[in-house]
């Protein structure tokens, strides 16, 4: 048996890690690129969300690679993330190839995802896998501790802060224990907390929300953290995998729930939450203004139903809480040099609108 | 009370009309979606939302110069396994941003954490609207009439298909598409012109659906999709119908998925098909030219020269 899975971000670390210690031969999703993210949109239904596309192109990727049990990402809605295990596993049928399916079809229990695990590795105990699954967690929350860290600072090296970030990420990615993780992660804090900031002052400050895979995945959102850092400034993100992953499945008791803290905050706007991010991007958006940040990107893929709403509604909240907005729809047409575009005049625009308005 | 004919309207509108105007309301149920009401929409919200959902606020900013309350119900879920698209899971927030939010009037119906369809979702409006129980059981009322005369409509509309002579379409597509004539740039009106007799999805009663099993791993999810899932393999079965239509409103998400897997049973069933995906440049001439070609394939299947 030899698994692939498809590319989210740090989850793709995270997962690497999980495989290998459980002893699963696992084939790694191919690192992201056009021509893999064009051959899934071939075979995808036109209109559908770009997600889709790019998981599909990944899964044809590891089938040519040598795999034959897929791990499909599933739900009950009501977003149409939740369908793409069952749309896809009817497309590649269609397509001809044969394989098995490993599908968390329930995102909100872990016992479905532990199910399916002990299925695909019929070596490990129960309680291996359990405890297994609780350092991927772990692992999972330090990738996002370092990013959240390298997402806040300005650097006065760019390029020297990516090498480290990536480093760093590696190594934790690369622990099997948890005294290994543990001692990576302390490592990792170090070393991001020494990177030198570029300038001194108040760097112009921008949020970002959105749908998550869009958010959380650089190659698809045409890094635009990094955009956003060359300029100098400094970046909030609202969605994170291991909140996500928290707020589904409590790993961590202590850790307050952050989706339902967000609904609360967005109560006023958004009376029922339609699926996806969109109760988040909306919270998010009214707390990054009452932080005073200067400005909030709003990304979203092409079609995408709850952030579509959320779009809307954000037309309200940006209003009533006068903080300028950016949104971003992607889809695999979006020119990056576009994208960059809007972002330079975007942050243009804040820059110069502080000089106007006095701080809060 | 204003009542966008919308969205919603075009599932239980006769029937939530009856029910405000039994509790006292005068209604007004805003015109047909025209250029008027699209244009308005389209000023509004400068967005990749879909058409239907655009018509809806231009029905409503439309409506609130002539009335003091819009009623939008919030149509979560009909059973509790599925539910409706997520634009209207938060459709009330949505009209919230484009007319002023006190005067959206809403209630939710909500199969997976209550009572959906039923007298306590309608007791609880009545109530919210200042009605006493004999009021709000009068109410109820009006409208379970205002529904079985929807009922026995669409019974009506399928006898006459099924006893029908000339060519048989059936059209998939939400009802808020395919009965909104402006929106669907009366495609049904074409065929009807042209002597074939044309069968709404919904028009078959929703306990045929339950008896359809599906082929999939888990089931849909979306309330109208599941229900065209099944209305597809409904109207495939030999002798039901000589023609399908899909029909989609560009950027739809439920029929991004849907629209392939029915166009995938059309083709297993080698029943004639043709999709069309209607956006704010779609033209009626363009539509007619593969409405024609469609025509003609299912003439030439029947032994007759292409028209």
């Amino acid at each position: 048996m030899r698994i692939t899975y498809p590319h989210v971000g740090d989850l793709t670390l995270a997962l690497r890690s999980l495989f290998r210690n459980l002893g699963i031969d696992a084939v790694p999703p191919p690192p992201p690129s056009t021509a893999v993210l064009k051959e899934g949109a071939l075979h995808s239904p036109e209109t559908v969300c770009l997600p889709y596309k790019h998981v599909l192109g990944e899964l044809i990727a590891g089938l040519r690679a040598g795999a034959d049990t897929l791990m499909l990402i599933g739900g009950r809605g009501p977003c149409r993330f939740g369908f793409y295990d069952v749309m896809q596993n009817e497309v590649l049928r269609s397509m001809g190839y044969g394989f098995d399916v490993v599908s968390t079809d329930n995102p909100d229990t872990l016992r479905n995802l532990l199910r399916e695990l002990r299925a695909v590795s019929p070596g490990n105990s129960m309680l291996r896998i359990v405890w297994e699954v609780y350092l991927f967690f772990l692992r999972a929350a330090a990738l996002d501790m370092v990013h959240r860290t390298w997402d806040r600072v300005v650097p006065a090296d760019l390029d020297a802060a990516g090498r480290i970030m990536a480093e760093q990420k590696e190594r934790i990615a690369s622990t099997a224990t948890l005294q290994g993780l543990l001692a990576a992660r302390a490592a990792a804090k170090d070393a991001m907390d020494s990177i030198a900031p570029g300038r001194d002052g108040r760097p112009v400050r921008v949020g970002i929300v959105g749908e998550f895979y869009t958010a959380v995945d650089p190659d698809t959102n045409f890094h635009v953290e990094r955009v956003l850092k060359s300029m100098g400034v400094s970046v909030e993100r609202a969605v994170w995998l291991s909140v996500w992953l928290n707020d589904r499945l409590g790993f961590m008791p202590h850790w307050r729930n952050d989706r339902r803290r967000c609904k609360r905050i967005a109560k006023p706007y958004v009376g029922f939450s339609p699926g996806g991010e969109c109760v988040v991007s909306v919270a998010r958006t009214i707390e990054y203004a009452r932080q005073g940040l200067d400005g909030v990107i709003h990304l979203l893929p092409f079609t995408c139903m709850p952030e579509l709403v959320a779009a809307t509604i954000l037309g309200r909240v940006r209003k009533d809480f006068d903080i300028p907005m950016l949104e971003l729809t992607i889809d695999e047409h979006t020119d990056g040099t576009a994208v960059r575009t809007r972002i330079e005049a975007f942050v243009d625009t804040l820059a110069w609108r502080r000089k106007r308005k006095p701080p809060v | 009370m204003g009542l966008p004919r919308a969205l919603h309207y075009f599932y239980h509108g006769k029937a939530w009309e009856a029910f405000l105007r039994s509790l006292g309301a005068e209604v007004t149920v805003s015109g047909p979606t025209d250029a008027a009401v699209m244009e308005k929409g389209f000023k509004l919200c400068m967005r990749d939302l879909c058409l239907p959902v655009k018509a809806f606020i231009g029905q409503i900013a439309l409506l609130a110069g002539r009335c003091d309350r819009i009623f939008v119900p919030r149509l979560v879920s009909r059973d509790p396994s599925r539910y409706y698209c997520p634009k209207f899971l938060a459709l009330p927030d949505l009209a919230a941003v484009f007319v002023p939010p006190e005067s959206v009037i809403s209630v939710e119906i909500n199969a997976k954490k209550g009572p959906g369809f039923s007298a306590a979702s309608y007791a609880a409006l009545a109530r919210a609207l200042g009605a006493d129980s004999r009021r709000a059981a009068e109410a109820a009322d009006a409208m379970g009439e205002a529904e079985r005369d929807m009922a026995r409509e669409k019974a009506a509309a399928l006898a006459g298909f099924a006893a029908a002579s000339g060519p048989r379409i059936a059209v998939l597509g939400h009802p808020y598409m395919a009965r909104d004539s402006h929106l669907s740039s009366g495609v049904v009106r074409w065929f009807a012109d042209r002597g074939s007799s044309v069968a709404m999805y919904d028009d078959l009663p929703i306990g045929e659906f339950d008896k359809v099993e599906s082929r999939l791993f888990r089931d849909i999810y979306w309330e109208s999709a599941w229900e065209i899932y099944r209305a597809a393999a409904v109207f495939c079965r030999p002798g039901s119908a000589d023609g399908v239509v899909i029909l989609s409103a560009f950027g739809c998400g439920p029929d991004s998925f849907t629209a392939d897997l029915v166009a995938m049973k059309c083709r297993d069933a080698r029943m004639p098909m043709v999709r069309l995906v209607m956006d704010e440049h779609s033209s009626m001439l363009g539509v007619e030219t593969r409405l024609e070609a469609f025509m003609d394939m299912i003439a030439m299947r029947a032994g007759r020269a292409p028209a």
